[in-house]
């Protein structure tokens, strides 16, 4: 690879683990009771164990898993343009040259502005969803690159 | 016409209420069939009570067309169009022509009878909607008003100018289009219906098991009724169809009770399409779509289409329709040998046929315990070869080249000049097999190629970024 590739703030381990684990607690923590609860009438301890399991295995992915997505998720400016690759299972490499940017978001959510940590959306004339997408950046730094990358001009190719 | 010439605003014709109350109720009526044939055929409910809510479904659906209609107005303003509506709610929208990526003239019989036309004009903002619709101008304005954007921009201007003639399809082949287009949804519907009306004229002779005869008559009746139907579809939508070309686009133009006529400059091209059905490709045929970054214009039905079709083209004169189509196409994907998908590609399409029906054809084969499912599992890892067997891709100095599927075969050209972006995907599968693909996203389309080797995939990212980059990625 002949990219200098950026990495994004570490801090999104923490910020994804964070997410995780709310997920664990007000979702699959009373969905898994409750279905333990449901299966340990019918099939005993076996049940319960299968649907307390797969609680766990929530658990430890919520813990795991961004670890795993931080060390696959990075990105290059280049002159022409813009490459994010990311991805644990399904890797992805996206190229989006930088004249056919049509516009740039920063996006925050509550738990992102607690952390300080802003996400970049890169859009085209290719689709209603972004294109490309930058988890896990500095507050500034964002915004310093939505402002970098919506100046650029050129042919959109529509 | 200068630019700095502002025109004072405009309405519709009054009977363009006429015009687009009556196809507006029936698009109604044909959108919610579901609901008002539960409406009619629900019990427990007095027929009055039906009557009014289908009414009032009917009411709620013109008023809102009549106030559409009525306060709509459209002008050209400082070289843009302008139009506005809405009584509650107002809305202001300005095109640039610049910015319009194709124009249609449509005339449906009641505009013909009333002198009548409707104005259609696309940009690539917006989600499933025409920018700029007028429907109930006289045929002069429409035709001035296209006249004056085409000024602008370079939308193809055949008034000044006869264009030349591409294609023209006669009845035979209008009639070989709607019998291979295909209505396995249809059939099943017709066979739901009949059994349906079996049921309620004779409910002493029908069980939940027909006997094998009267269902195979069935079905028969209703792939019978289904191509018919398809068929006659075809000659309404198709009829006289012409695709000319000037110096700048193309025009196509058919139908017989609603007249369609479709302008596309070259410049807005973003793909063509190729479909060929197998039934289609058996009568020697297939169908050429052209698309632009317009986010579709809405067929019969209401949902989005491509802007433009040639429904039949005989197959050895695909590649020389489709340069008409996109005249930077400088290879023919129908003669040409395409490159091939990597050879491990099959191994996972296997693999991912066995994972996908194993699951219900297993549940299957635990309910009817006999060989079906093992045949029908043969079948899927058989289409599942053939599927890989036709795949292709190419790639020239100008276009990018795709090829997928069985039974029917899907080609994609992508105008190289319009990429928007280049994806390199690899899922745990194809990782396995150290396989990758790649993908192309043009606006309004995203195009996949074949499954590669890795160092191909990548060989093949690079050229695509290339032009677009200075500096190869891999």
């Amino acid at each position: 690879m002949q990219v200098n590739f950026t990495g994004v703030d570490r801090r999104i381990v923490t910020l994804w683990r964070v997410q995780g684990l709310l997920r664990v607690v007000l979702f699959w923590g009373p969905v898994g009771t409750a279905a333990a609860l449901a299966l340990s009438a019918r099939w005993g301890w076996l049940g319960a164990s299968v649907a307390l399991l797969l609680v766990a295995l929530q658990l430890v992915l919520a813990l795991v898993w961004p670890g795993l997505a931080y060390a696959a998720l990075r990105y290059a400016v280049r002159e022409h343009d813009l490459i994010v690759e990311r991805g644990v299972l399904f890797r992805q490499v996206v190229c989006v040259p930088l004249s056919r940017i049509q516009h740039v978001d920063t996006r925050q959510g509550p738990v992102e502005r607690l952390f300080g940590l802003s996400q970049l959306l890169v859009y085209t004339a290719a689709g209603m969803a972004a294109d490309a997408a930058i988890p896990g950046l500095d507050e500034s730094a964002a915004a310093a690159l939505r402002d970098s990358l919506a100046r650029r001009g050129g042919d959109d190719g529509v | 016409m200068s630019d700095d010439v502002e025109e004072s605003w405009r309405s519709l014709e009054p009977s363009a209420l006429l015009v687009n109350l009556v196809p507006d109720l029936a698009r109604t009526a044909r959108s919610s069939w579901p609901i008002l044939l539960a409406v009619l055929l629900g019990g427990g409910v007095s027929g009055i009570a039906d009557l009014s809510l289908i009414l009032l479904f009917f009411a709620m659906s013109a008023a809102r067309t009549l106030t559409h209609l009525l306060t709509l107005r459209y002008r050209l303003a400082r070289g843009r169009l302008e139009l506005q509506s809405g009584l509650i709610g107002r809305q202001h929208r300005i095109i640039d022509p610049a910015r319009i990526q194709n124009v249609t003239v449509v005339q449906n019989l009641f505009h013909r009878a009333l002198g009548l036309a409707e104005l259609k004009v696309e940009t690539a903002g917006g989600e499933f909607e025409v920018e700029g619709q007028l429907s109930g101008m006289r045929l002069a304005d429409a035709e001035a008003l296209r006249a004056a954007l085409a000024s602008r921009v370079s939308v193809p201007t055949h008034g000044e100018e006869e264009p030349a003639a591409v294609t023209e399809l006669g009845t035979l082949e209008l009639l070989g289009y709607g019998m291979s287009s295909g209505r396995v949804g249809a059939a099943a519907l017709i066979v739901g219906v009949l059994m349906e009306v079996i049921a309620q004229v004779r409910p002493s002779e029908f069980t939940t098991t027909l006997p094998p005869m009267t269902l195979l008559g069935l079905s028969f009746i209703a792939m019978s009724v289904a191509f018919v139907l398809s068929a006659l579809g075809a000659m309404f939508t198709g009829w006289n169809y012409r695709l000319t070309r000037s110096t700048v686009g193309i025009r196509t133009e058919s139908g017989l009770t609603t007249r369609r006529r479709i302008e596309i400059p070259w410049e807005k091209v973003q793909l063509v399409r190729a479909e060929e059905p197998i039934l289609r490709q058996l009568l020697g045929y297939g169908t050429l779509f052209v698309e632009t970054a317009a986010t579709g214009v809405p067929n019969e039905a209401g949902t989005a289409a491509a802007e433009a079709s040639v429904p039949m083209v005989a197959t050895a004169e695909l590649g020389e329709v489709a340069t008409v189509l996109l005249p930077r196409l400088n290879l023919d994907p129908w003669r040409a040998a395409l490159r091939l998908p990597a050879t491990r590609a099959l191994v996972r399409a296997l693999i991912g046929t066995l994972f996908r029906w194993s699951v219900g054809l297993g549940i299957l084969a635990a309910l009817v315990r006999s060989p079906w499912p093992l045949v029908l599992l043969a079948l899927g890892l058989g289409m599942a070869w053939l599927d890989w067997r036709f795949q292709g891709w190419a790639l020239s100095d100008t276009v990018i080249v795709s090829r997928m599927g069985f039974p029917t075969r899907y080609t994609w050209v992508v105008d190289r000049r319009k990429l928007q972006t280049v994806v390199r995907t690899a899922g745990p599968l194809q990782r396995l097999f150290s396989l990758a693909r790649v993908e192309v996203w043009v606006a309004g389309s995203r195009v996949v190629l074949p499954d590669l080797m890795e160092a191909d995939a990548d060989r093949l990212f690079d050229q695509l970024i290339t032009p677009l980059a200075t500096n190869p990625v891999r």
